[in-house]
């Protein structure tokens, strides 16, 4: 099959706004952090605008791609991603308690942020495959199931328990759309959760965590609820139209990760709840896009691919927004393409290459200018 | 036993659950006859419950082509858009509804409210010579977290401190906090030693400490403060507030981590700094009538001494001594002895002086002439009830001005009896017996007299010469300056005046109490006590050319209930020059075990003051300087030659001595520090005319170089009163004007030696700020 037409200019053109966007908002979040550490404002804003060119670079890059070519080896790199798994577990190096970055020269990358995009493509070429007996628990899901479970296990061994969820919401999120009977599913969700919710006690800070956000204070649960509370200082006193460009003041040590996972509010105090709301409708615009693709995508394949990645940008930017509103509890997942430049950033715009490579392929994709008609036709 | 054969066609209760096109079942074990078994041997039928159960889970549902339908993919994205719509939702409540809320929130934590604090208010003496100041001191704390080389600031610390190197260690190894004092009130001399360490966890914060730079001179006066700047004792105390100030404040903007955001307008209430106090001391007199207070402590082997210099005039206290005194730089290492103020808070059987008083009422009343005879009964006499008023020497019969240079008892006993016993109550009241003076010290005590109605036949013969009762030495210089000052009593006070942080200067006016004797009779009374210096139990005192009036007075002490043979209370008050009294001094020795007289062992530290005050004012006569017999051995009266052991002090000398002790001027600032090393004509030289002294070198003489650190702190203004007007040199030694003008900030040139006999400008001219110099010409 050879590709009809160019790739999708709204989507591309979006995401490298995003981007771009995302040199203001590192800037002025991680100025007071810079200096603190370098003497300089701008150390980390450097650091993060070379990152930002590799990912326009690996979003481009990815276009380019036939994605038909990841069906035939999504075994391999799904192999390859479980053994970056398994190799950072031993030699990967610690920060903040946790073994997630793998040394790579003078980066350091996260394993798990690869292995997601390889299991999207993995599960995508198993569903494919299996489309006529998806609904074969034994030939169908317990295979997509191992898949799932042992790239989760791993990262969940770190620990990484946002990530390993994140990973099998994502499998599912594609079984599911691949038409997979949904009380495998349910009973497994059922299972992993009463799993999942023995695995929470066993670490003290994951429950800390859940008291702190269910309210319960005590000396351990107040630095977490305090990274929430400063979250919704920083929202609530940028009002309806922000403290203006730069004029945080939230970002000066009071709210931690400020140029990271919680980049968001900080934008929120710089831009008010204006900015905010723009910013997610922007995200809406791109997931709507990933869907609309992953419909007129003209094999199983390409849409399976296509509503992975848009399920992955989607899932992070939700819980990303989700913790940074106070709506849930604090997890370590940033938001796409505008937190500080880190593996996320690129594997993600990367993955949008994917999807841009896609769209290529798709018959009557619907006209962005016409995002009012296409969103009552979605 | 049912047969095989017969087959049943179609039997739904015996065919295996299946659904869906797709399905099959596991369970059809006869592919011979699929569908088609004996429900008598159905295999199903002896399944359990839950294989049943997972066996209709496995079973494949039919699937629609995931290509053609759709629903699920909007579904998907319906979850998408009510997140979203979630947070959007919850951003608006946060952002819009509740911005109020959380703005209020923000700026309070933002908003940190840091002290400025006051200056503490400088004391100085009546001509500007700085007592109490501020001096700059370093406290040192840790944050454990920020320190990289533990081993070193450790071992540095130990070292400087000499305290155990593992108390630094414990201290630096807690880095759960991050702000930890080690080293409060370090002097900038000791603090100098750590500036090699460069570390940012090493938290060097410059606080203020009070100084006294001439460490125990006045220290009864002055007090002292604790180390958070409340004033404890003395002035510091009684004036607490007003030398405090008021603290101001700003309201910084700081970041998470508390440090404050530059470039931001700060709203500030700026410190009203503590007044400035001028006393009526006077520095060099202080000193004299310290030095020979001390001088006549030690010859006597006294308990205490306490010495009062006072202007009958006007009430001023120009000096004040307490022996034992203390440094109040270090005033935890002094004893409870130490501290005490005796002259305000000691009250005791006053004994002979107190005649003094009994023959100004006696004069006042005019029950007594001054020639009128009185029969001393050979110095014993056995009054009502048994009780025998003894003279310590035995005397015929005496007038009544011998009665008081002789300070027969038996005489002032009877003197007493002509005086009306209320009467005679109402003018020791007046003269301020157990009445507080109010001097402007804290903790005053006010005796004890008791009322005539409470007294028995013989109190009031007792009270007359001293006995059943108590004063304090406030008390008696106060009501000896009533008969000094010709009648009138005026209020002690020290503090000349005080200027206001807003530069306005509150002067004290002196202040009238009352008259109590008529002019006359004082003036008579100044005649026979004149007679006491001259030809009684005083002649010790004796200055040529001086008048001096006064009296003595050796009262035994009450000890367990018993007047004591070995405990006495020996005083001596005068004053001169006798025609116009300017000065006052009252010496008391408490407890003095070489010798105990009050002539003898307090008279000599009289006259060794007097002597430095005429001096100090070029009153000194010529002849009196010529240098005196070392020893008076003899005080003659009537009754024969009495031996009393007496000495002349000489401390005069020892204030030009070589080794005379340079004031403690680290930590002041650069102007301040000169300002006092000059007043002792000490001659400064330092490289930097700003900043804070961090230590003074002394070379030799009066030659000292102070070394200034110019980066440790903000420059103190000290506003010291000085006077736009040119001081008053005339009649002074070459000495003292020299001090005196340093004092007074003004320089001052000099033509001649000796005493100053002429000066340019003229006192009272407007000070030229362009050439404040003033030309004085002496007489030599």
């Amino acid at each position: 099959m050879k590709a009809q037409k160019t790739a999708d200019l709204s989507l591309f053109i979006t995401v490298t706004g995003l981007l771009l966007a995302s040199l203001a908002f590192v800037y002025t979040a991680s100025a007071s952090f810079s200096v603190a550490k370098a003497m300089t404002s701008e150390g980390m804003l450097i650091k993060h605008a070379t990152k930002v060119v590799l990912a326009i670079a690996a979003m481009i890059f990815f276009t380019k791609i036939d994605y038909h070519k990841y069906q035939k080896h999504s075994k391999w790199l799904m192999l390859l991603g479980i053994l970056f798994l398994a190799a950072v577990l031993v030699v990967g190096h610690t920060e903040l308690g946790a073994k997630r970055w793998l040394p790579l020269g003078p980066f350091s990358f996260q394993p798990s942020e690869f292995v997601k995009i390889a299991l999207v493509l993995h599960i995508s070429a198993l569903c494919a495959a299996k489309k006529e007996f998806i609904g074969d628990f034994k030939k169908s899901f317990i295979p997509l199931l191992v898949w799932t479970g042992a790239a989760a296990g791993l990262i969940a061994k770190q620990p990484n328990m946002s990530n390993a969820s994140v990973l099998v919401l994502l499998a599912f999120g594609i079984m599911f759309i691949a038409q997979m009977p949904i009380k495998y599913m349910l009973s497994t969700g059922a299972i992993a959760i009463v799993g999942g919710g023995i695995y929470l006690m066993t670490a003290w800070y994951r429950v800390q965590r859940i008291l702190a956000f269910l309210g319960h204070e005590n000396e351990h649960t107040s630095r977490i609820s305090y990274q929430t509370t400063q979250a919704l200082i920083a929202l609530g006193s940028g009002g309806l139209t922000g403290l203006g460009i730069g004029q945080s003041r939230q970002r000066d040590f009071y709210l931690p990760e400020s140029y990271g996972d919680f980049i968001y509010s900080i934008i929120g105090e710089e831009y008010g709840f204006i900015g905010a709301a723009f910013l997610l409708l922007i995200f809406a615009f791109i997931i709507i896009r990933g869907i609309q693709i992953a419909k007129h995508a003209p094999d199983p394949f390409g849409r399976y691919v296509a509503s992975g990645i848009t399920l992955m940008i989607g899932i992070n930017t939700l819980i990303n927004s989700l913790v940074n509103s106070g709506l849930m509890p604090v997890t370590g997942l940033p938001m796409p393409f505008v937190s500080y430049g880190g593996t996320n950033m690129i594997f993600s715009a990367a993955a949008v290459g994917i999807l841009l490579n896609i769209s290529k392929f798709t018959t009557s994709l619907p006209d962005p200018k016409k995002m009012t008609a296409s969103i009552r036709y979605a | 036993m049912r047969s095989y054969d017969k087959p049943h066609i179609d039997q739904p209760s015996s065919r295996p659950y299946t659904r869906g096109d797709g399905g099959y079942s596991s369970f059809s074990e006869n592919p011979a006859t699929p569908g088609f078994i004996p429900a008598s041997d159905q295999p199903h039928k002896k399944t359990v419950w839950h294989q049943r159960l997972i066996e209709r889970f496995m079973a494949a549902p039919q699937v629609k082509d995931p290509m053609t339908t759709n629903g699920r993919l909007y579904l998907v994205l319906a979850i998408f858009l009510l997140g979203f719509s979630a947070v959007v939702f919850k951003l608006f409540k946060v952002q819009v509804l509740n911005h109020d809320e959380f703005s209020e929130q923000a700026s309070s934590q933002y908003k940190m409210q840091v002290a400025l604090p006051a200056r503490r208010g400088v004391i100085s003496d009546r001509n500007g010579i700085i007592l109490a100041s501020n001096a700059f001191v370093v406290k040192f704390a840790f944050d454990p977290q920020e320190i990289k080389n533990k081993v070193n600031v450790a071992a540095s610390f130990a070292s400087v401190f000499g305290k155990p190197k593992e108390y630094y260690t414990a201290i630096l190894n807690d880095t759960s906090r991050r702000y930890i004092v080690v080293e409060k009130e370090v002097p900038l001399e000791i603090a100098s030693k750590l500036d090699g360490i460069k570390e940012h966890g090493l938290i060097r914060e410059t606080n203020e400490r009070r100084s006294y730079a001439f460490g125990a001179r006045a220290s009864h006066i002055l007090g002292f403060t604790s180390k958070d700047g409340r004033g404890l004792a003395g002035l510091e105390m009684f004036d607490d507030k007003i030398l405090r100030g008021k603290d101001g404040y700003t309201v910084m903007q700081r970041d998470g981590r508390g440090r404050p955001r530059p470039d931001v307008d700060y709203e500030q209430v700026p410190a009203s700094n503590g007044d400035d106090f001028t006393l009526t001391i006077d520095e060099s007199i202080q000193a004299s009538t310290e030095n020979a207070l001390r001088a006549g402590v030690e010859k006597a082997a006294a308990e205490a001494g306490i010495a009062i210099v006072m202007n009958p005039r006007t009430g001023e206290i120009l000096a004040m001594a307490n022996m034992p005194d203390y440094n109040p730089n270090d005033f935890f290492s002094a004893t409870n002895e130490m501290l005490r103020n005796r002259a305000i808070t000691d009250a005791f059987e006053p004994g002979s002086t107190m005649k003094v008083l009994t023959a100004a009422i006696a004069l006042d009343q005019n029950v007594w002439k001054e020639n009128e005879k009185i029969d001393a009964h050979g110095g014993t006499w056995v009054v009502e009830g048994g009780a025998t008023i003894r003279d310590t020497h035995p005397y015929g019969v005496l007038t009544f001005r011998q009665a008081l240079e002789k300070s027969s008892n038996v005489c002032f006993a009877q003197i007493s009896d002509r005086l009306e016993r209320r009467r005679f109550y109402k003018y020791m009241r007046d003269f301020g017996m157990s009445v507080l003076t109010g001097v402007d010290l804290p903790g005053e005590i006010k005796g004890n007299l008791h009322k005539p109605s409470k007294w028995s036949g013989n109190s009031k013969r007792y009270v007359a010469f001293g006995y059943e009762m108590t004063a304090t030495p406030i008390q008696l210089a106060t009501a000896y300056a009533t008969i000094a000052n010709f009648g009138v009593m005026m209020k002690p006070y020290l503090i000349a005046k005080r200027k206001q942080s807003n530069g306005e200067v509150v002067v004290t006016q002196p202040q009238e109490v009352r008259r109590v004797i008529t002019e006359e009779t004082s003036k008579r009374l100044i005649s026979i006590m004149q007679g006491v210096v001259d030809s009684g139990t005083a002649t010790l005192c004796k200055i040529k050319g001086v008048s001096i009036a006064g009296k003595t007075g050796t009262a035994q002490q009450l000890v367990n209930g018993h007047y004591s043979k070995e405990h006495y209370t020996s005083t001596f008050i005068g004053f001169f020059p006798a025609e116009k009294p300017e000065y006052e001094i009252l010496v008391i020795l408490r407890s003095p075990h070489n010798g105990y007289y009050g002539g003898a062992v307090s008279g000599p530290i009289f006259r060794e003051i007097a002597m430095s005050i005429l001096e100090q004012t070029g009153k000194l006569p010529i002849d009196a300087r010529a240098p005196m017999a070392a020893t008076m051995p003899s005080i003659v009266d009537e009754g024969g030659t009495v031996e009393i052991e007496g000495t002349i002090l000489n401390t005069r000398d020892k204030d030009n001595a070589i080794d005379r002790d340079i004031p403690d001027v680290r930590g002041l600032p650069m102007d301040l520090a000169k300002r006092v090393l000059a007043s002792q004509g000490f001659i400064v030289a330092s490289g930097n005319e700003i900043g804070v002294v961090e230590r003074s070198i002394r070379f030799g003489g009066d030659s000292v170089r102070l070394v200034v650190r110019t980066s440790t702190a903000k420059e103190d203004n000290v506003g010291v009163i000085s006077d736009t007007e040119t001081p008053n040199f005339l009649g002074m030694p070459m000495a003292r004007a020299m001090k005196f003008a340093a004092a007074a900030n003004v320089r001052v040139r000099f033509v001649g030696d000796g005493k100053v006999v002429r000066q340019t400008p003229d006192a009272g001219a407007t000070i030229d700020a362009q050439n404040p110099t003033i030309t004085l010409f002496g007489d030599e």
